[in-house]
């Protein structure tokens, strides 16, 4: 349910008398807005909802930077103001079969809290731009409107969840996603008009997962791991069970779909839903099938169709919603402005480990086909901060700079740091954290991805 | 807080509070719990006085002493629940049995909330362990059990009975009241209640002292058969030795039997007298008077003489062979002996006056339980059985559920009385399991809630297919109630309602909030580690707040709401231009001019117009207050307070005693009334029994609180999120963090508080800081205050483990805090409130500190470095001396010279006198020709009543970098208090 491309042109002023969208009741209103652009929407009357989250008649919600479909199962009257790039009333969707999909999961969610057993763990897979997140958000609103609190895992790492892109993150939402700001917010200090989601993050500092698996792979099986616990621990979320958003690259077919065999093994997925692709849809059943989970559930995979609004996100787009998210990150958003604390660190109170390049694997430069146990690829290496560094985003992890490699690899995020400046004179490094206070002395990783940002402070 | 205090004290003085407890007050209640809180380490003493308290009064008065233990185990939770769950058993059941119907109801609906977690609070477990609960249940459950038996019992009882007629009777009540168990005991589980218990119970009608204990004999039929009727209860007011004879034949003529039932109406009356609380026993004299009225206006046959002699015989405890005719008994008719069951449980609790049915028929918890359960439970077979004996023209009529009953049952068969058409509608007589007004009502889970729609959606292609508006309904009108601001969707049903409710509560929260987080800045927060992630609950904003103040801070909440926006006195602002530029002819300040929607003009606020006058309504007020004497009070602190509506509405948390605080904090109304008296109070002054009591009072604006430091986070908060102004003792918090929290829940209330550092405030510290802040001192370098008590600590204060609140670890004992804070405030407010407040900058500090045995510092010296100083970009040091073991002034004369010297480039001030309150101060110049003596007319300022809610004399900020500054010195002298003084939680009782 994402859209056409965008110019990039700056916003023409221009006021724009509200329009009226009448829709008729099983369509929805797709549109964009551009960055820098604001458009405000309001439901007049009928009902109407954004990615399965209702909308509240008369409220006004303001959209930047957004493709999106509002859809209406009864009918409604939007008023918008301001110019979206692009809109249309699409009457053709494939809304009848996702809410579907909900009930069947509503169901095996009954099914299990009767018994007691974990409700469904959903896994959406699909090529790029087939709509997964959406349709994730979709599943989760509805779960949360059942009454349910459904945990949602992004192991997509070129989009955060409640995060900035690069991470992996997990989340048990029973409250209200946030319309206007894909999934809302994780914990400020302070009060947030729409509930806060209590996010867990990992990093990943690459934008392609494939290309470390060393590094993909045990973050997962950990997400997994934090995700299951939880499950088991929360009455509240362990009949509702999970559902998980993948990237896109992982459906693509290489490697034989060893993440995806590795994600269905790691959260013990009972239902794979695979979005608008055939032959994904035949692998996938071929593979799984029939299969049994652990606790010995049958894993269903079943296929859905992509929805016409669905349009390929240039790269140009999708670099502004990283921005973005690293900025909300730091800066909150346009509901809540958020204070980033500006401090100066000693290099020395800083242990930064960098993912270890692919090509300098060590192995290599042994003597002869001489392969030592004990020389396994070193995940990362230990870096001085350099000029390099200015503009990177630093992920700061719950374990000791002087933990194994392992450890700092599987460890949650604490927080992510921007730097701005690296004075190698004075050893000192400038960085904007989101918080005053001393940084917590953890270890601190740096990624390639997300790409740095040059004008976050100004 | 009772330091020191011997418990027995205490408890005597709990146990008085107790007496004064006569009704279900919810006032006295709450004030008996916070004294429960608020004494904690005497919660035994305390326990066992409320225990007794519960054994020993009569009965009317037993559901508000037990409305005290269910508000101190709920609301104090340990120990109490430890110490009042030993003996539960005993003190429910005990009164239990004594009490009428209807508080057994609310008895009931008590032990069933304690069976579960305090509603609201985040405990998971019950008020008291389920071991303890059950208990009570098996018992009440087998007296049940043991009464339907009885019932079963109940021809063979009858049966028996004429056997058992002729032997003399053995007489309950001394048997059981001189030996420590019941002789017939069958369950152990009935301790025998503390001597002199019983007398306070009379034993007639309803409540029956002696049975509180079923098992005693007439809960063990089977065992004893005969002696069920034996002791019928009422024979128990006619205690007789054993074998008593006189009675033994029945008495022959109509004149013996009236004689017998004067003789019974006279013990009746007797007891009646002593117990002139006792319902039943009213009621049940009555019934005797209307049949010995009865017997002297009407000619009875000689068989219904022979019955009423039979039944008052066994009224009076004796009884008679088995001589009777065996033709004049007329077997009452069955239904009229069995109206009583049949209750509605909406009956009234006590019999009407000479309601004789209700007299006679219920006597104890088994027997009106076997009522109601035959009249529930028996089957038709049973109930043919139970008729047989009335065939049986030997044998007596059934008699189980008491004399009483035959008698009425005979009496009216014979016409003697009109049938009562009440008898159904009964208090006592039934036991009917009340139905509890805590039952929450059936909670639809969500699943069940949902309508029976079906969910048909298989996992394959096809079925996703089908459109199924009906399913998508459940995500619509199913969810009815809708909230309008963020669209969330709930049920309609109470359960969704509820929940909209908190929903609603938390937009409102969020609100007010969100209003004030915009000027204090807000980030993001660290993301939380795994482990906390996986014990994390999502707590939907609709979750009821797990706070146990929840109630009382959206009261407050409220409150302040409202007072945010008060009803100002206003006045149209006047056209004629000398008045209204004239200003308020008291403070000397002008009238803001506002517009008021209301009026649709504009207004004065806070103005009167008296004469040709117009003041600021509260100035006058506070004039009048004083009398008129001095409108421009100077140097007090309360002077600043403002923002007064009534001359009686400040009021003092706490007492304060010459030096140091009274450390007996039980504030009973009693004694607080007392104390009022003594001091010869207007009687406009109020006294109150809590501080929760005080803050509810709406007539309060404003609280001054002076307990000590440890408490006055916790004292604060209540006021603040109760809706009332603060002024608040000095050293202001235990630490910076609850200082700031003190003063963000101010600023979000908009309600004033104040630290009450009188010594900012005198005209001599006002004229020291104009003099720095006019540069007459040049750039001010150094600044020395010592405030020291050479005390002889350990034996003024004692030795290892002192409880003395100056050295005292759990009241934030210590010289810093409770000497330091004058020496920093000389400090602060010569080097630090000199300079304007852009450019003020906090203290680096170093400190040197020496521990007392209990921990608390005793010995603290603290050198500040303020990095600009007033005078100059310079920096200035401020060293701030306290000690407990030498003094500042060694002779109590001031003679060794000034306590506090500010040093600057141009001369030097000194200060004499107390430096809490100094005296005098001379000014040193360092050239010889300026002046000494330059007096200025210091202008005092004050604070405006115009809802300023923060003094520029000793402002939030400042007092927070001074708790700052203290905290940075016990933490460099390893001081640190007890984590529940210093944290941030609230209410946390200490």
């Amino acid at each position: 349910m994402s859209l056409p491309g965008l110019e990039l042109s700056a916003p023409v002023e221009t006021t724009v008398e509200p329009t009226v969208q009448e829709l008729k009741e099983g369509s929805e209103w797709r549109f964009e807005v551009a960055f820098g652009t604001q458009v405000e929407v309001r439901l007049l009357s009928g009902n109407a909802e954004l990615f399965g989250t209702e909308l509240v008649q008369k409220q006004p919600y303001t959209f930047t930077g957004t493709k999106a479909a509002i859809y209406t199962w009864h009918g409604c009257q939007l008023e918008v103001h301001g110019e979206c790039q692009s809109e249309y009333i699409a009457e053709e969707t494939p809304m009848i079969s996702y809410a579907n999909l909900h009930f069947a999961l509503e169901k095996l969610r009954e099914e299990a809290s009767t018994i007691g057993s974990d409700g469904p763990r959903v896994l959406v897979v699909g090529p790029e731009n087939a709509g997964k997140t959406s349709l994730v958000k979709l599943l989760t609103a509805y779960a949360t409107r059942s009454g349910r609190q459904p945990i949602a895992i992004n192991l997509d790492t070129k989009e955060g969840m409640l995060s900035i892109p690069g991470t992996l993150s997990a989340a048990a939402l029973s409250s209200i996603i946030d319309v206007e700001e894909g999934w809302g917010s994780s914990p400020t200090n302070g009060p947030s008009p729409v509930p806060v989601k209590l996010p867990l993050v990992y990093y990943m500092g690459l934008a392609n997962p494939e290309d470390k698996a060393l590094v993909y792979k045990p973050i997962i099986t950990r997400l997994a791991l934090s995700a299951l616990n939880r499950l088991q621990d929360d009455g509240e979320s362990r009949g509702t069970g999970c559902i998980i958003d993948t990237p896109g690259v992982i459906s693509q077919g290489k490697g034989s779909y060893e993440i995806i065999q590795h994600i269905v093994s790691e959260f013990s997925v009972s239902v794979v839903v695979v979005l608008g692709s055939e032959r994904l849809y035949s692998d996938m059943l071929r593979r799984f099938n029939g299969q049994r989970t652990r606790a010995g559930e049958t894993i269903a995979v079943i296929k859905l169709d992509k929805s016409g609004g669905c349009v390929d996100r240039d790269e140009a787009y999708l670099q502004q919603i990283r921005q973005a998210q690293i900025r909300e990150y730091f800066f909150g958003d346009a509901k809540s402005t958020l204070s980033p604390h500006t401090q100066q660190i000693d290099f020395s109170t800083t242990s930064i480990y960098k993912l270890a390049d692919s090509s300098t694997d060590l192995t290599s430069l042994l003597p002869g086909d001489a392969v030592e146990e004990s020389m396994a690829p070193s995940i990362f290496d230990k870096v001085e901060p350099s000029p390099q560094m200015q503009n990177a985003i630093i992920a700061i992890v719950h374990a000791d700079p002087s933990d194994p490699q392992e450890t700092i690899r599987d460890a949650s995020v604490t927080g992510f740091i921007y730097i701005a400046e690296v004075d190698e004179k004075r050893k000192k490094l400038k960085i904007l954290a989101p918080l005053s206070g001393r940084l917590p002395n953890k270890a601190m990783i740096w990624g390639s991805w997300p790409e740095g940002i040059t004008d976050i402070v100004g | 807080m009772s330091v020191g205090i011997p418990s027995d004290e205490v408890a005597e003085d709990y146990k008085n509070s107790l007496e004064d407890l006569t009704a279900n007050s919810r006032y006295e209640i709450s004030n008996l719990t916070v004294i429960a809180r608020e004494n904690t380490e005497h919660a035994m003493a305390i326990s066992r006085v409320l225990e007794n308290h519960i054994k020993s009064v009569p009965p009317d008065r037993k559901l508000p002493a037990l409305y005290v233990l269910d508000s101190v185990v709920k609301n104090v939770g340990t120990p109490y629940t430890l110490f009042l769950g030993r003996n539960l058993f005993n003190t429910f059941m005990g009164a239990y049995l004594l009490v009428n119907q209807q508080t057994r109801r609310k008895l009931d609906e008590m032990l069933k909330t304690w069976k579960e977690p305090v509603p609201g609070s985040q405990e998971t477990r019950p008020v008291f362990p389920h071991d303890t609960t059950r208990q009570i249940e098996t018992a009440l459950l087998k007296a049940r059990t043991s009464a339907l038996q009885q019932q079963q019992q109940y021809q063979f009882k009858a049966q028996q009975e004429m056997t058992a007629r002729g032997r003399p009777m053995p007489t309950p009540n001394t048997q059981w009241r001189n030996t420590p168990t019941p002789p017939h005991a069958n369950g152990a589980y009935y301790p025998p209640p503390p001597q002199g218990y019983p007398q306070r119970s009379v034993p007639n009608g309803n409540f029956q002292s002696p049975s509180p204990y079923p098992p005693h004999s007439q809960y063990a039929p089977p065992h004893h058969p005969p002696q069920p009727f034996h002791q019928q209860p009422y024979q128990q007011p006619h205690p007789q030795p054993p074998g008593y004879p006189q009675h033994s034949l029945p008495p022959q003529n109509l004149d013996s039997l009236k004689r017998d039932i004067a003789d019974l109406i006279g013990k009746t009356k007797a007891e009646f007298a002593s117990s002139p609380y006792d319902d039943t026993l009213r009621i049940r004299l009555q019934a005797l008077l209307d049949l010995q009225n009865i017997l002297n206006t009407r000619q009875l046959p000689p068989h219904e003489i022979q019955a009423i002699r039979d039944q008052v015989a066994q009224l009076s405890g004796n009884s008679y062979p088995p001589s009777v005719p065996p033709t004049y008994v007329p077997p009452p008719p069955v239904p009229q002996q069995q109206p009583p069951p049949r209750q509605s449980p909406a009956q009234g609790p006590t019999p009407q006056p000479g309601d004789l049915q209700a007299l006679l028929s219920s006597r104890n918890l088994a027997d009106i339980i076997a009522k109601a359960q035959r009249s529930t439970s028996t089957p038709p077979a049973t109930q043919a059985s139970y008729l047989q004996p009335q065939q049986v023209p030997t044998s007596y009529p059934p008699v189980s559920s008491g004399p009483g009953t035959d008698l009425m049952a005979m009496l009216r068969a014979q016409g003697l009385l009109r049938p009562n058409a009440n008898t159904a509608t009964n208090g006592p007589l039934g036991y009917v399991p009340p139905p509890s007004a805590t039952n929450t009502p059936p909670v639809l889970p969500a699943s069940l809630a949902r309508p029976a729609l079906i969910n048909d959606v298989e996992l394959t292609p096809a079925s996703l297919k089908l459109p199924r508006p009906h399913l998508i309904s459940t995500l619509y009108e199913a969810r009815s109630n809708q909230c309008s601001t963020c669209g969330r969707r709930f049920f309609a049903i109470e359960e969704g309602r509820e929940k909209k409710a908190r929903h609603l509560d938390w937009h409102f929260r969020t609100n007010q909030r969100l209003a004030d987080s915009a000027k204090r800045g807000q980030s993001r927060s660290w993301y939380v580690d795994e482990l906390e992630w996986i014990k994390s609950r999502d707590n939907p904003e609709d979750a009821p707040l797990t706070d146990a103040s929840s109630a009382a801070a959206k009261a407050a909440l409220a409150a302040s709401l409202a007072a945010a926006d008060p009803k100002k006195k206003h006045i149209p602002a006047p056209a004629d231009p000398t008045l209204a530029n004239q200003p308020c002819p008291i403070c000397q300040e002008k009238f803001a001019t506002v517009w008021n929607d209301e009026e649709q003009e504009f207004v004065w606020m806070d103005a009167i117009k008296l004469g040709n006058r117009v003041y600021h309504a509260s100035c006058h007020a506070e004039i009048k207050k004083d009398g008129g004497s001095t409108p421009l009070r100077t140097s007090t602190p309360d002077s600043v307070l403002g923002k007064r509506k009534s001359p009686s509405t400040g009021v003092s948390l706490g007492r304060q005693t010459h030096r140091g605080r009274s450390s007996i904090f039980i504030l009973r109304a009693s004694r607080a009334k007392h104390f009022l008296e003594t001091c010869k109070c207007p009687s406009s002054a109020a006294a109150y029994g809590s501080y929760e009591e005080l803050v509810k009072d709406k007539n309060v604006d404003i609280i001054y609180v002076t307990t000590p430091h440890s408490h006055h986070y916790q004292n604060t908060m209540l006021c603040l999120l109760n809706g009332k102004h603060v002024l608040c003792e000095k050293a202001f918090t235990v630490n910076a963090a609850q200082a700031k929290k003190l003063v963000e829940t101010a600023k979000e209330k908009k309600l004033f508080l104040m630290e009450a550092v009188w010594t900012r405030f005198f005209l001599l510290s006002i004229q020291i800081r104009k003099m720095i802040e006019d540069g007459e001192l040049g750039a001010v370098h150094r600044v020395i205050p010592d405030l020291s008590f050479g005390e002889d600590v350990e034996n003024t204060w004692g030795a290892n483990g002192a409880k003395h609140r100056m050295v005292n670890m759990d009241l934030a004992g210590g010289a810093l805090l409770d000497l330091g804070i004058y020496p920093l405030t000389w400090c602060f407010q010569t080097l630090y409130h000199t300079v304007p407040a852009s450019s003020r900058k906090p203290p680096s500090i170093i400190a040197s500190v020496e521990q007392y045995t209990t921990g608390a510092d005793e010995k603290t010296s603290m050198l500040l470095t303020f990095p600009s100083a007033p005078g100059g970009k310079h920096a200035a040091h401020g060293i701030a001396l306290t000690n407990f073991r030498v003094a500042t002034d060694p002779d109590g004369h001031y003679t060794s010279g000034p306590t506090i010297r500010i040093q600057g480039t141009k001369g030097e001030i000194q200060v004499s006198g107390p430096t809490f309150r100094p005296t005098h101060y001379r000014f040193i110049p360092a050239e010889e020709d300026v002046d000494p003596q330059r007096v200025r007319q210091g202008r005092i300022l004050r604070l405006r009543r115009d809802g300023r809610v923060e003094s520029e004399i000793m402002g939030w900020e400042e007092s927070i970098v001074i708790m700052e500054t203290m905290d940075h010195v016990r933490k460099q002298g390893g001081v640190k208090y007890s984590e529940k003084i210093e944290t941030l939680d609230y209410p946390v009782s200490i």
